[in-house]
């Protein structure tokens, strides 16, 4: 008879089985996702909206307080966005980052590896980023689900993205254009500048209008991606622009600040300054506000180009200023973040921070968020108790 | 340098009872001649160090720092967080004191940043927009330098690609003023000899003025043809490279080697149809110098021929030489060594002109100890006559002999950092000063008729932007008056020997040319009559001599300037003309990288010859340009200087040995912001059990007070663990107390150090269980001299001198008693330019009681004999070495790439030794026997490597059995050291 022979346990099998386990639940345990609220924002990006508008028209923050200080893991390389109550921001040692607003706590964080200065944008609870390097150089990220749509390798990006209706676009550093299918990724037409670009896109009704470093803007068919217009700027652009709807406003490092108008793409007024501009400014329905690296924080008619008034920090500022209700904020490398009174530009508040600011601010809900060279999102508000 | 080892080799000696630490340091000597009362000023951004002394200067400088911040602060677009330590000094003499370094200071270094602790150190030289433009560039450093580590430190790579030294250098420049034409010099040499060092090779070239140059030239290229934009990308993207390369092909998309074909063939283009209208100097001039560097010219007849004094330097040292002039290819004599003794310390190269009146009567400045003096020297009887030290006046320039030989005027730079002119009596001594205000006066020579010093000036319209032009001061009114005028530096003005013409260099169209004006004496009446005559012929008596009437003597005569013409049409930049009675013209030229002196034998010829330049137009408006001033209120911004510590080393280290198993420790030192007072803090154990870890702990703690003339050192030491001498054998030592130095400088070259020591030794004989306990004392006094010009690889010309005499006892037990004498003397005989006779005499003599031995053998004293096995309490040395060029330089061509090596250099030596000693229980079961001598003979070879390590290896036979016969076996000996 024969007798059946007991093995063993397998222990190798047993360690393969435990081991994929902890895979399963450590994949699942990396990233994050959010709760989606119902908003009207329907997306947010660089400035908060398609114009890149950086202004909001919200009951003023009566005397900000500090709700709390958030801590990524390394300096924030890029503008923060906001949506779903979470704020995003990547870092410079290429982790993306989502923060709940409400109890200021870590919601989760994706490891890229490579550092990340492009601006993102979160539309409709999905993230769209991109790097510098890597294997997927822009990526597609369901912040419900907690993964990745898709992935892509299009070289490096290093200004700000923009998503208008399905697409989305994205700008590399050898000066290629792409208009790619938000759900897929698939690339629907790309477009080849005169020079690398490192200011983002952005989109006016059907235009999508991108500078070179050289100078050269170029508005765009936003269906085929002819070219609708160029303007030879002569000047060196590096910021990302901002509109109105029908004004384009764009900073130089020429000290300039261009007004071109976006259908045609003529120019309206230039307003000079006396230092670098690296800043998109601040758009709202009587002017734009901006910093600039000669330490002054400029409100411009947007009409007439006309100065309103000029506030002097006597540092550099070369983040951008965001219009709340009345109230113009933004940070300076001196370690302060300010308020003006946007209509007479008159010192209200200011809060001093541990670091240089360096990274564009973020609005969401009556809270402002500061990304601090420090490693800190700062986080002010009116403290409802 | 000495400074720091001065206090380990204190360290080393005195708590040491093996005297291991016997190998002796040379060394110049960084005199603080000066006691200064340091104040500190605080600005926006800054924390100004100065003294009262310059307290305008440094409120200038305050304001030019403040300006340069605003600027680098948007062109960075980076902030400093915390306040820039700026110090400043008023004259380069009183900068090269500075304890915020160790190393000296040439005159070349216009400044430094110091990155540690990021000190800036600037002196001024009376010129303030040179002042301003190094303010600009230091600050670009440190805005650079945090810039960077911003970049790296929020990345997390701070220990990847740094920049170069020619991008950090030339961005400096870049970044801190405009091309100029001594800048467009260098070029213009280069490109057109074809000398130019490509990009790919700027580490041959690596901190020189032509690093400085070539990578300034090349990034402006780089702004010009790719942006502006660009040079800040490479700093943010510093981190995106393994090497600085690939962080060009990331921004611009070229690499090295293609962007240096670009910018070499742009220079090419730009410098190449000069050659059209402009000649090199030594093809249209007679060559008077071709080898070293040359320069200042001062012409002299004499009854027994013409002769042409200057400053050279083909040696090393820079000397005033004499050269006649008659033909046949006479060599120069050398009339004034320079840098060998504290008289003639430093002779200004590239700063100050020599003059020689008719007497023979050569007038001179060197730096001697604190301040310059002004020497008179006659060159006929070749003995010194007279000198001049002003109080107050730290640096003398460019002195000029009167016609009638009574008075000399010179530019003199004072304690406040303004430079004006001085007017001295030789009869009397009296000195009158000539201009008294900030504007940088210099380079004065007196009119024919004596009455009026002409000179050049900042205090031109166009002085703030960095411009020089000629004014004339009329002595007996005081009245100044200028006579070229422009955006251009005009100076070293010099008068025809008929007084008809003024000669000066000038850079109004490009780099700097020979022009003449021709220059007419208004007289009293307003007649401007004919140049009067004026001979200068020396030796053919006073008949000659025709000064015009008693009322022309008498009256103030105003020189206008007529017709000016360029007469030199160089591609390369002259200085310092010099006429000769017949109308000749000897001036520096500066080509193939040197400057050397040429001769145009008929310069006014050429003058009548040559266009009429478009005149100057002279408003003689009173100049109304001023140097910024901070607005701030000095006296609440400012406080008296007091000390704060911070860190300027710390390092771990862990060791292990076979004998004496593993020790590990640290070391730490800080200082003050100004350097003058130190503490070091060295630490370790070499516990072997776990219970004598705290027994085992070692430390030395020592302060050295570095601010004044006397530099003194103390501290209190603890060393315990197991030791070997060949009396004792193995034993365990605990040594503790206290220590105390000084050293006194007697010059750069001399000085006197005194040490002592006292403390509680007590030692355990590991083979017997004898312990022996000392309570010891130790006095130590030295002389060093050291004055020693080095070569690639070690001293070439000179001498060095250490003499020793020292006493060491045991006050309580007379265990130990002994006395000491040290002496080293090392001569270097210069045979030529490259090769030296080198010969060591050293005697190391212990006697008494307990008496250390000395060591010797190896690659570095008795070579052919292993390190340090040689000892005995007395040993006598000679050593006799022949140093010489073997290989100028080769490389070697891989398919992948070249690499370039520096000179080897061969050496013929023969050594000797004689070891005496008590003898001790090893040595006689070792059958060694006293006395011994020893010695060996051969051919060595040194290889320096990258100017940090020298290689040495040496081949040869020993000479044994007393002298009397050669080994028959060759030995190779490979180590490292620099040459003795």
């Amino acid at each position: 008879m024969n007798k059946k022979i007991r093995t063993q346990p397998n222990c190798a099998k047993l360690f393969l089985f435990l081991l994929f386990v902890s895979l399963a639940v450590f994949a699942c345990a990396s990233g994050f996702r959010v709760s989606p609220l119902e908003s009207d924002i329907q997306w947010t990006e660089i400035g908060g909206d398609g114009f890149h508008s950086f202004a909001r028209e919200a009951d003023d923050i009566e005397n900000p307080e500090l709700l709390f200080r958030l801590k990524p893991l390394s300096m924030v390389g890029s503008t923060i966005v906001t949506g779903d109550n979470t704020v995003f921001c990547c870092t410079q040692k290429g982790y993306l980052q989502a923060y709940d607003l409400t109890k200021g706590k870590l919601l989760g964080k994706i490891k890229i590896k490579y550092k990340m200065i492009s601006a993102p944008v979160y539309d409709n609870h999905t993230l769209y980023f991109a790097a510098v390097d890597g294997r997927f150089t822009i990526n597609s990220f369901d912040a419900v689900r907690g993964r990745f749509n898709w992935r892509k390798n299009l070289g490096v990006f290093e200004s700000a993205l923009t998503v208008s209706g399905d697409n989305l676009f994205a700008a590399n550093r050898s000066g290629l254009v792409y208009n790619l299918d938000k759900e897929s990724g698939d690339i629907v037409w790309e477009y080849q500048a005169d020079s690398e670009i490192l200011s983002g896109t952005i989109v006016v009704d059907d235009l999508v209008i991108v500078g070179s470093l050289k100078g050269i803007i170029s508005a765009l068919d936003k269906s085929t991606g002819e070219e609708v217009w160029q303007y030879n700027s002569g000047m060196i652009l590096r910021a990302t622009p901002s509109s109105d709807g029908s004004r384009i406003f764009w900073g130089t490092l020429d000290n300039t600040l261009l007004a071109l108008d976006a259908r045609s793409g003529s120019e309206l007024w230039r307003f000079n300054t006396n230092g670098a501009i690296y800043t998109t400014p601040s758009v709202t329905k009587e002017s734009i506000t901006f910093g600039c690296n000669d330490g002054k924080i400029y409100s411009i008619d947007k009409i007439t180009g006309e100065e309103r008034w000029r506030f002097d920090t006597e540092t550099v500022v070369n983040t951008s200023c965001i219009t709340i209700g009345s109230t113009v904020y933004f940070g300076a490398l001196n370690k302060m973040v300010y308020g003006l009174d946007a209509v007479s530009g008159k010192k209200i508040w200011e809060f001093p921070v541990e670091g240089r600011v360096v990274g564009n601010p973020a609005y969401y809900d009556g809270k402002l968020i500061f990304p601090v060279e420090s490693r800190f999102l700062y986080v002010f508000g009116q403290n409802k108790n | 340098m000495k400074k720091y080892f001065f206090s380990i080799i204190l360290v080393l000696i005195f708590t040491s009872n093996d005297a291991l630490s016997q190998r002796f340091y040379y060394g110049r000597n960084k005199i603080q001649y000066t006691d200064f009362d340091w104040m500190v000023l605080t600005t926006d951004h800054f924390n100004i160090y100065y003294y009262p002394e310059m307290k305008k200067l440094a409120e200038q400088g305050a304001f030019y720092a403040e300006e340069s911040y605003k600027i680098l602060e948007n062109k960075f677009s980076h902030t400093i967080t915390k306040k820039i330590p700026l110090i400043f000094y008023s004259a380069h003499l009183f900068f090269q004191q500075t304890n915020t370094t160790a190393s000296f200071l040439p005159e070349g270094i216009g400044g430094f940043f110091e990155f540690f602790k990021g000190r800036v150190v600037i002196p001024s030289d009376g010129s303030t927009f040179r002042f301003k433009r190094v303010i600009h560039h230091e600050l670009v450093h440190v805005f650079m330098h945090s810039k960077i580590y911003w970049v790296q430190k929020n990345e997390g790579k701070t220990r990847q690609v740094q920049p170069p030294l020619w991008f950090i250098e030339g961005l400096a420049e870049l970044w801190s003023g405009e091309w100029d034409t001594q800048s467009e010099m260098v070029l213009v040499d280069q490109v057109l000899e074809g000398t130019l060092v490509p990009i790919t090779s700027f580490g041959a070239i690596a901190g020189s003025y032509l690093m400085y140059k070539e990578g300034e030239n090349f990034l402006r290229y780089i702004e010009k043809t790719y942006g502006e934009e660009k040079i800040l990308m490479f700093m943010e993207n510093i981190t995106r490279g393994k090497k600085f390369e690939d962080v060009f092909k990331l921004v611009i998309g070229k690499g090295y080697a293609e962007l240096n074909d670009e910018w070499v063939y742009s220079l090419k283009k730009q410098y190449y149809p000069l050659l059209e209208n402009n000649e090199f100097p030594r093809m249209a001039a007679e060559k008077v110098t071709d080898r070293g560097l040359n320069e200042a010219p001062a012409y002299h007849r004499t009854e027994y021929g013409d002769f042409l004094y200057y400053i050279s330097n083909t040696t090393g040292y820079t000397n005033i030489v004499k050269l006649s002039l008659k033909p046949g290819g006479q060599k120069p004599e050398i009339v004034i060594k320079g840098e060998r003794t504290e008289q003639y310390e430093v002779i200004h190269f590239l700063s100050s002109k020599i003059d020689i009146n008719e007497d023979g009567i050569l007038a001179f400045s060197t730096k001697s100890g604190e301040t310059d003096i002004l020497y008179l020297y006659d060159t006929n009887a070749n003995k010194l006559v007279d000198d001049f030290k002003f109080p107050g006046i730290i640096t003398i320039s460019s002195p000029s002999w009167s016609i009638d030989k009574s008075a000399i005027a010179f530019a003199g730079l004072n304690i406040a950092g303004n430079r004006d002119i001085y007017t001295l009596d030789i009869e009397s001594g009296f000195l009158s000063q000539e201009t008294d205000d900030f504007y940088d006066d210099k380079n004065p020579v007196w009119s024919p008729d004596g009455g009026s010093l002409v000179f050049s000036s900042s205090r031109t319209a166009y002085g703030e932007q960095g411009a020089y032009n000629l004014f004339v001061k009329e002595l007996d009114t005081g009245e100044i008056y200028q006579i070229t005028n422009g955006l251009h530096v005009d100076r070293s003005p010099v008068w025809s020997y008929e007084g008809n013409y003024l000669a000066y260099t000038s850079n109004r169209n490009g780099v700097a040319n020979v022009f003449m004006t021709h220059m007419y004496e208004v007289l009293p009446s307003g007649n401007k009559g004919r140049t009067t005559t004026i001979s200068f012929e020396s030796g053919l008596g006073d008949e000659n001599k025709d000064i015009g009437s008693e009322d022309l003597q008498n009256a103030a005569i105003f020189y206008e300037p007529g017709e000016t013409k360029q007469v030199t049409n160089f591609t390369t930049g002259v200085f310092d003309p010099e006429f000769t009675p017949e109308g000749g013209l000897f001036f520096t030229a500066f080509e193939r990288y040197s400057y050397q002196l040429r001769y145009l034998e008929n310069a006014l010829d050429i003058f009548e010859e040559k266009p009429i330049l478009e005149t100057d137009e002279i408003t003689n408006d009173d100049s109304d340009w001023k140097p910024g001033e901070i607005d701030i209120v000095h006296d609440q911004n400012a406080g008296v200087y007091e000390k704060k510590y911070s860190l300027d080393i710390a390092q771990g280290q862990v060791t292990n040995d076979p004998l004496f198993g593993t020790n590990g420790g640290a070391r730490f030192a800080i200082s003050d912001l100004l350097g003058n007072d130190r503490y070091f803090l060295l630490l370790y154990n070499n516990s072997q059990t776990k219970e004598n870890i705290f027994r085992s702990f070692n430390f030395t703690l020592m302060r050295s007070l570095l601010k004044k003339r006397i530099n003194y050192n103390y501290g209190i030491f603890h060393f315990s663990g197991r030791r070997f001498n060949e009396a004792d054998f193995f034993f365990n030592e605990r040594y503790y107390g206290g220590f105390f130095g000084m050293s006194y400088p007697i010059s750069l070259f001399e000085r006197f150090d005194f040490s002592t020591n006292f403390g509680r030794s007590e030692r355990d004989k590991l083979l017997d269980d004898q312990e022996r306990i000392a309570l010891l004392t130790g006095a130590y006094l030295s002389y060093v001299k050291d004055n020693s010009m080095w070569g690639p690889t070690g001293p070439l010309d000179g001498a060095r001198y250490i003499v020793t005499l020292g006493k060491t006892k045991d006050i309580s037990y007379n265990n130990v008693s002994y006395n000491t004498l040290i002496i080293d003397l090392r001569k270097y005989f210069r045979l030529s330019n490259s090769t030296a006779l080198a010969v060591r005499l050293m005697t190391n003599i212990n006697r008494g009681r307990e008496a250390q031995r000395f060591y010797i053998g190896g690659s570095w004293d008795l070579r052919g004999y292993p390190l340090w096995q040689i000892w005995g309490q007395e040993i006598n040395f000679l050593s006799v070495e022949y140093r010489f060029p073997f290989i100028d330089n080769f490389g070697i061509r891989f398919p992948f790439g070249r690499m370039g090596f520096g000179a080897i250099r061969g050496a013929l030596f023969l050594d000797a030794a004689r070891i005496n000693d008590s003898g001790s229980e090893f040595t006689r079961l070792d059958g060694v026997e006293f006395p011994r001598k020893l010695g060996s003979v051969g051919i060595g070879f040194r290889f320096n490597l990258a100017g940090a390590l020298v290689l040495r290896l040496d081949i040869g036979k020993r000479i044994q059995n007393n002298f009397s016969s050669i080994s028959g076996k060759t030995f190779k000996q490979f180590f490292f050291g620099w040459d003795f």
